[in-house]
């Protein structure tokens, strides 16, 4: 699959039973100086659906979510928020969209239990405060001050910030950056269990691991641009399913002489390491080992795993997304 | 108007909560009760009426500037304005609630600061109280106005501490908050009737000293609402949620049209003999409260102009 075969924005299919689009972004645009942040893109996010954002730092993911927030004016193109824009009619759109920001600040001396309460009385329909905080697990910590909460714990008042006015579509931009694993795992429940109540939610993260675990659909971003959007699993099934082999030669091996292994349907090279793609991870080890020893070169580091969004993301953009 | 008062009610119980703001909304302002009243006046009854007015304009230009406006701006820079941004509220109700909220926390001081005014020193109280309460209130608010203004048309906590400084010492030494009126020559007498302060001492201490009434102050009390409706307006329309967001020179000059009501008020009342007359006693230097009632009444003084020295 190349970047032209695929329409992002018409590769999202409503789930079934689905309504309207809950979001429908077209041709988005948004320059800073000479970089242009978001390069013209589109997608739609349907009902009860986790959309991700998947890319790394700069891929424009938080200028896009931010102005479908309303934060941000784009340059061009258009946004639809249950049919309203959101930067017109910004006062309706934030009756029933909930967000959370990268960071959150709040006052130092404020408690969980005021801080909720204040935001509650900015909605029409706020969410049972109680409710609320069993949602989100803040139930014992409600009388905390915020200075007094940890890194997780104020994750998840940002959360319940974005939760507390029952929006119908939940935006959450990178929300366990800076997370241990368990807070992370306990975020990723929590997502779910508010997928499950009905809302949509449009999530960024450069973690690949977040994405297949989490989204319904995933948008794959790299330098202002949307690349492919899908279901996790079909993304990687249109890149073909099997097994990859990421090794290290001591001596560097072209792609032809790659590709010519048995078992070997493609070959990528990043760097010092190559790519190799097949439907047996095993056999394509053999064979290259055995190649390798007869040519006097020698395998540093061998790999194997199933294809994942990795593979995808470095299909699109040419480049791997860990560091 | 729910969103308003929580918010408000929220910024007065935190201000109660962090010891810095505790420190400036009481112990900073007492402590220039008993220095204006203890050591400036004398303990003496008529030097602390005469001086209560300066004391409060005091208070509360430092409360616009340097608390207020600097807040503000606090909050945009650690970027808790954004946070607000994303609920479904408008600048206007976000400006009006920290108006509400210190002026909540200065109003308490002030009668404090009366109560022992008369208790300790046995200050004598002439005029209404409700006129004394509206005039404060006011210049409260007017100058609250400015104060987010300033917070409007700066970038950066730095830029909002230079501006707040040049003016706080303009509006503190011309207008009479900390040299009586009647000690400042001519020339700057007639520059401190375009301030909102002085407008706020006029009426004040010539309600508090000479026992006038409300009505004899409708000038300075035009000269504050004007103040406040223009600032207001302009506050809102310079508000700014982000801090990435910056003041344009456009806005800065629109900022300036928050001085234009201050403008025309100050020369009219440059210009208004009977104003002069009325504000005589402010003007010219503090003589007994009982001779003053009597010499003050607009229709028994005759109009004269600005008197000079």
């Amino acid at each position: 699959m190349t970047k032209t075969d695929r329409d992002p924005a018409a590769a999202v299919a409503p789930r079934p039973g689905a309504g309207t689009a809950m979001v429908e972004v077209r041709d988005l645009r948004k320059r800073y100086g000479p970089v242009e942040a978001v390069c013209g893109i589109s997608f739609s996010i349907p009902e009860r659906t986790i959309f991700g954002l998947l890319g790394p730092n700069g891929a424009g993911k938080t200028s896009t979510i931010e102005m479908i927030e309303g934060l941000r004016v784009p340059d061009s193109g258009s946004i639809r928020v249950c049919g309203l824009d959101p930067v017109r009619d910004a006062l309706r759109v934030r009756q029933f969209i909930g967000a959370q920001l990268q960071t959150t600040s709040l006052h130092d001396k404020i408690r969980v239990i005021e801080v909720l309460d204040l935001f509650a009385t900015f909605y029409e329909r706020p969410m049972p405060l109680d409710e609320l905080l069993d949602l989100v697990g803040l139930q014992p910590r409600r009388e905390a001050f915020f200075q007094y909460l940890s890194g997780g714990e104020k994750q998840r008042v940002a959360l319940a910030l974005a939760l507390v006015g029952n929006p119908q579509i939940l935006f959450l931009d990178e929300p366990t950056t800076g997370l241990d694993a368990q807070i992370r795992r306990d975020l990723h429940a929590l997502i779910l269990r508010i997928r499950d109540q009905g809302k949509s939610v449009l999530i960024s993260t450069h973690y690949i691991e977040e994405a297949e675990r989490l989204c319904d659909v995933v948008g794959i971003m790299d330098r202002g641009t949307l690349h492919a959007i899908g279901h996790p699993r079909q993304l990687i099934r249109d890149l073909g399913e099997g097994d990859r082999l990421e090794v290290t030669l001591k001596q560097p091996m072209g792609d032809t002489e790659l590709a010519g292994l048995v078992g070997v349907t493609a070959v990528q090279q990043s760097g010092a390491t190559c790519i190799l793609r097949g439907p047996s991870g095993g056999r394509m080890l053999a064979a290259l080992a055995v190649h390798a020893d007869r040519n006097g070169n020698e395998l540093i580091e061998a790999r194997v795993s199933h294809t994942s969004l990795e593979d995808v993301y470095l299909q699109m953009t040419g480049r791997s997304l860990r560091p | 108007m729910k969103a308003i008062l929580k918010m408000t009610w929220m910024h007065v119980k935190l201000s109660y909560r962090i010891k810095i703001a505790f420190f400036f909304t009481f112990i900073f302002p007492m402590a220039f009760f008993f220095l204006y009243c203890g050591i400036f006046a004398k303990s003496d009854p008529n030097g602390v009426a005469i001086l209560m007015s300066p004391l409060i304009s005091l208070s509360i230009i430092s409360s616009s500037l340097f608390g207020l406006s600097v807040q503000l701006v606090v909050m945009r820079e650690r970027d808790m304005l954004r946070r607000y941004h994303l609920a479904p509220i408008t600048a206007m109700q976000m400006v009006t609630s920290r108006l509400l909220g210190n002026y909540l926390l200065f109003i308490p001081v002030v009668a404090l600061q009366f109560l022992l005014a008369v208790w300790l020193y046995h200050m004598p109280l002439h005029g209404s109280l409700f006129g004394l309460w509206l005039v404060f209130t006011l210049g409260y608010l007017a100058l609250g106005g400015i104060g987010l203004v300033v917070a409007g048309v700066v970038n950066t906590m730095q830029e909002a501490q230079v501006v707040n400084q040049i003016l706080f010492f303009a509006l503190l030494f011309l207008s009479g908050s900390a040299v009586p009126l009647f000690a400042l020559p001519k020339v700057i007498q007639h520059i401190a009737l375009f301030l909102p302060p002085t407008l706020m001492i006029l009426a004040s201490e010539g309600m508090l000293v000479s026992g006038q009434s409300l009505g004899q102050h409708f000038p300075e009390l035009l000269g504050l609402v004007l103040t406040l409706v223009a600032s207001l307006g302009l506050a809102v329309g310079l508000f700014r949620w982000e801090k990435e967001e910056k003041a344009t020179t456009r806005g800065r000059w629109q900022a300036t049209l928050a001085m234009l009501p201050l403008l025309i008020v100050g020369i009219w009342l440059n210009h208004s003999p009977r104003f002069i007359a009325v504000n005589q006693n402010t003007l010219e230097g503090p003589r007994h409260p009982s001779a003053q009632s009597e010499q003050t009444a607009p229709n028994t003084t005759s109009a004269r102009p600005l008197p000079s020295r």
